[in-house]
C-alpha cells in the first residue's frame, strides 16, 4: 500500500475512477492520476501478478484507449517517466538492541546489517533506528538514497548502533512500531510529494515485554497505515509469541543473530520487488474537448507464451485540451485528504470551480478478480504536539539563529 | 577519494535545493561540521526534530565547539517544543553553557507552552551544566526561587554576576510579575519599590553581559 492522491490540475477534470484487470491475474493498482494542459494525461500505476510485483516492463507492454479505440503509442507519444521524479520512497529499518549480545553477534548483526542498507539505499533512502525498553526508537542514521551505494569503511553509523545504551532494559516492540511509523510519515512528508511509499522493516529480538499498549491496538494501527511492514524475527520465542501481525506484507524468521544475512537478502527482495513494480505512464491526449473514458491495457508474455492482461479504467474531463503537449512534463498529482484507506478522487478545475463527484464509484472496491481499485491512504500523521502545538519563536538578541 | 569537507559553493547549493540535497551532501562528507550543522537545520526545517538532534549529536562529537553555535541552540530550543522534547533536553545537557541559556530562555520564555517551561526548570533545578554562565546561574537562581524573601536576597549576586538574562527577571520582578512558585501568592510584594533592585537593574542596564 502506499499513501497517494489523486487530484486533477490545470486544464482537466477527472471525474472517476474505477479499475479492473481481468484478464489473466494482472492486477493494475491506481495510485494517482493527473491530467494537465495542454494534453498531458499521467497514471501512475503498481502492477501485479499473483501477489507478486510485475518488474521490467517497457512502454510496449502499455496500451491507451480512449472511448474504446485504441490509441497508437507512437502518435500519443506514451512514455514511461522515471517514478522517483513524482513519488518518495523511503525505508525505515527497526533493530531491537533490548537483548544483550555477544561480540560475536554484535559483529554478525553489524556485517549482515551493513549490506543490506547498501542494497535498501541503492534504491531509497533509508533510517536506522535503535530501540530497547523505552517508549520510542531512537535515530541512528539517515542515509541518503544512493544508487552507487558501496559499503563505506568510514560509516559509523553501525557502530553507533551496536554501542546503543539501552536505556530501559525492557523491550517495547509495540511501541517502537508506532513511534516509528510515525517517524517514517514525517520523514516521507517532509519530502513534500504527493505519492509517498514508505516501508517499515522490524528486525525484533524479543516480543513486546513493556506491555504499553495492547497488542490489538498495534494490529489496529498496523492495518491501517499506508507504509508496508516487513518483520524478521530472531530467535525460537517468535514461534510462540503472535506477532506476526506486524509483518503485514512480509514476515520471515532467523533462528540467531548470526544467521541473518539470508532472511535480511528476502526481505531486500521483497523491498525490491515492491520498488519495481511501480509504472509512471505519461502521454498527450488526442482529444480536444469532453469526457473521455480512459482505460490503460497492460500485457504480458510469459516464457511460455502466455499473456496475461490487467486494464484500469477511469474517465477525464478533456475541455481545454489543445495542442503542444510535452509528454516529458512532469505530472503534477496534487495532495488531496483520503479518508481511511479508500480512495478519495480530489478533483478541482483549472478555474478553481468546485470538484465534481465522480460519476464511478472511487470507493475502495475488489472487483471478483481481486483487483483494487485505488489505494489511496491518509495523509501521514503527524506528530501530534507538533501539529497542535506552535512552537515559540526564541528570544531575540541572546545568539540563536 | 572526496575531500573531508565540502567547499562553500557545494554547501550553499544543497542548502538551496533542500533536504534531500543536503543529506546526499552529509552522506559524501560525512565528518564535515558545518554540513552536519547545515544538514541538522533543513531537517528541522522539516519539522524532522528526531533526526536534526541526532545530526547534532554527530557534529558535537567530531568537533566540540559547535556547542557554541546559535544555529544548534535554535534547533534544539524547537525541538524541546517537539514530540522530540526529551531527545532535545537529553542534547542540552551535552551541550554545557550554551544548553543552560536556552533551558533558562525556555522556562521564562511567553509563548512556549507550560508543560515545557516546567520541563526547562526541571532541567535546570536537576542537570545545570557545570560550565554554565554567571549569568544563567544567577537569572536561574532567581527563577527558582521559592519565595521573594528569597529572591530578595539573590539581588546583589545577580547585580553582581549577571547579565542579559538575569536582567530580564529583574526587569519582570519590578513590573510585578516573574513569580516562579504558584504558592507564592505576594510573590515580589517584597521588591515592590526596593532600592536594591532599582540598583541590580541600573547596574546590569549600564553593562549588561550577553
Amino acid at each position: 500500500m502506499r499513501r497517494a492522491s489523486f487530484a486533477l490540475s490545470a486544464a482537466a477534470l477527472l471525474l472517476g475512477a474505477s479499475g479492473c484487470g481481468l484478464a489473466g491475474s494482472m492486477n493494475v493498482e491506481p495510485v494517482a492520476v493527473s491530467t494537465q494542459k495542454p494534453g498531458n494525461v499521467a497514471l501512475y500505476v503498481a502492477v501485479s501478478q499473483h501477489g507478486a510485483g510485475v518488474a521490467g516492463l517497457d512502454k510496449q507492454a502499455f496500451k491507451v484507449y480512449e472511448n474504446g479505440v485504441a490509441l497508437d503509442s507512437n502518435q500519443i507519444e506514451l512514455t514511461l517517466l522515471p517514478t522517483a521524479s513524482a513519488a518518495t520512497q523511503r525505508a525505515a529499518i527497526l533493530v531491537d538492541m533490548s537483548k544483550t549480545l555477544s561480540k560475536g553477534e554484535k559483529e554478525a548483526l553489524g556485517a549482515s546489517l551493513r549490506s543490506f542498507i547498501v542494497r535498501l539505499r541503492q534504491r531509497e533512502a533509508v533510517s536506522l533506528y535503535a530501540f530497547d525498553g523505552s517508549e520510542k526508537v531512537h535515530l541512528v542514521a539517515d542515509y541518503a538514497k544512493d544508487a552507487r551505494a558501496e559499503p563505506d569503511e568510514k560509516d559509523t553509523s553501525m557502530d553507533r548502533l551496536l554501542a546503543f545504551s539501552r536505556r530501559d532494559s525492557s523491550s517495547s516492540l509495540y511501541t517502537a512500531v508506532m513511534d516509528g511509523a510515525q517517524k517514517l510519515s514525517a520523514s516521507l512528508a517532509a519530502e513534500g510529494r504527493p505519492i509517498q511509499s514508505g516501508t517499515l522493516i522490524v528486525i525484533a529480538l524479543n516480543p513486546d515485554l513493556a506491555g504499553r499498549v495492547d497488542s490489538s491496538k498495534v494490529r489496529d494501527f498496523v492495518a491501517n497505515s499506508p507504509h508496508h511492514y516487513l518483520l524478521l524475527t530472531v530467535g525460537m520465542w517468535a514461534t510462540s509469541a503472535d506477532v506476526s501481525f506486524i509483518g503485514k506484507n512480509g514476515e520471515t524468521r532467523a533462528a540467531s543473530v548470526s544467521t541473518l544475512s539470508s532472511p535480511l537478502e528476502t526481505v531486500a527482495r521483497t523491498v525490491d520487488d515492491d520498488y519495481f513494480k511501480n509504472y509512471l505512464v505519461s502521454y498527450c491526449s488526442p482529444a480536444r474537448a469532453g469526457t473521455r473514458e480512459l482505460r490503460l491495457e497492460i500485457t504480458t508474455t510469459d516464457s511460455q507464451g502466455k499473456k496475461s492482461i490487467g486494464r484500469y479504467d477511469t474517465e477525464f474531463d478533456a475541455s481545454g485540451f489543445g495542442p503542444g503537449c510535452n509528454p516529458l512534463f512532469l505530472p503534477h498529482f496534487a495532495v488531496a485528504p483520503a479518508k481511511d484507506n479508500g480512495a478519495k478522487v480530489a478533483s478541482s478545475s483549472p478555474n478553481g470551480a468546485s470538484a465534481k463527484p465522480a460519476p464511478k464509484s472511487a470507493a475502495p472496491a475488489t472487483t471478483g478478480d481481486n483487483v483494487k481499485i485505488s489505494s489511496a491512504a491518509p495523509p501521514a500523521t503527524k506528530p501530534a504536539a507538533s501539529a497542535a502545538a506552535p512552537i515559540a519563536e526564541p528570544p531575540s538578541g541572546l545568539g540563536y539563529e | 577519494m572526496p575531500p573531508p569537507a565540502a567547499d562553500d559553493a557545494q554547501l550553499r547549493l544543497a542548502v538551496t535545493q533542500g533536504l534531500p540535497a543536503m543529506e546526499a551532501l552529509a552522506a559524501r562528507y560525512t565528518a564535515d561540521p558545518p554540513v552536519l550543522l547545515a544538514l541538522a537545520s533543513a531537517q528541522a526545517q522539516a519539522e524532522r526534530y528526531d533526526a536534526a538532534i541526532a545530526t547534532i549529536e554527530r557534529a558535537l562529537a567530531l568537533a566540540p565547539s559547535s556547542a557554541q553555535s546559535g544555529k544548534i541552540m535554535g534547533i534544539l530550543w524547537r525541538a524541546a517544543q517537539s514530540p522530540a522534547a526529551e531527545e532535545s533536553f537529553a542534547c542540552l545537557r551535552e551541550l554545557g553553557s550554551r544548553g543552560a541559556d536556552v533551558e533558562f530562555d525556555l522556562a521564562t520564555t511567553v509563548g512556549v507552552r507550560d508543560a515545557v517551561r516546567e520541563r526547562a526548570k526541571a532541567e535546570l533545578s536537576n542537570h545545570m551544566a557545570l560550565d554554565a554562565s554567571s549569568d544563567t546561574r544567577a537569572a536561574t537562581a532567581l527563577l527558582l526561587a521559592p519565595d521573594c524573601a528569597t529572591r530578595k536576597s539573590l539581588l546583589d549576586r545577580a547585580a553582581r554576576d549577571g547579565g542579559k538574562r538575569t536582567l530580564a527577571m529583574l526587569e519582570r520582578f519590578s513590573s510585578g510579575v516573574g513569580c516562579s512558585s504558584s504558592s507564592d501568592g505576594s510573590c515580589n510584594a517584597c521588591l515592590m519599590g526596593s532600592p536594591v533592585l532599582a540598583h541590580a537593574i541600573a547596574q546590569l542596564r549600564a553593562g549588561a553581559k550577553p
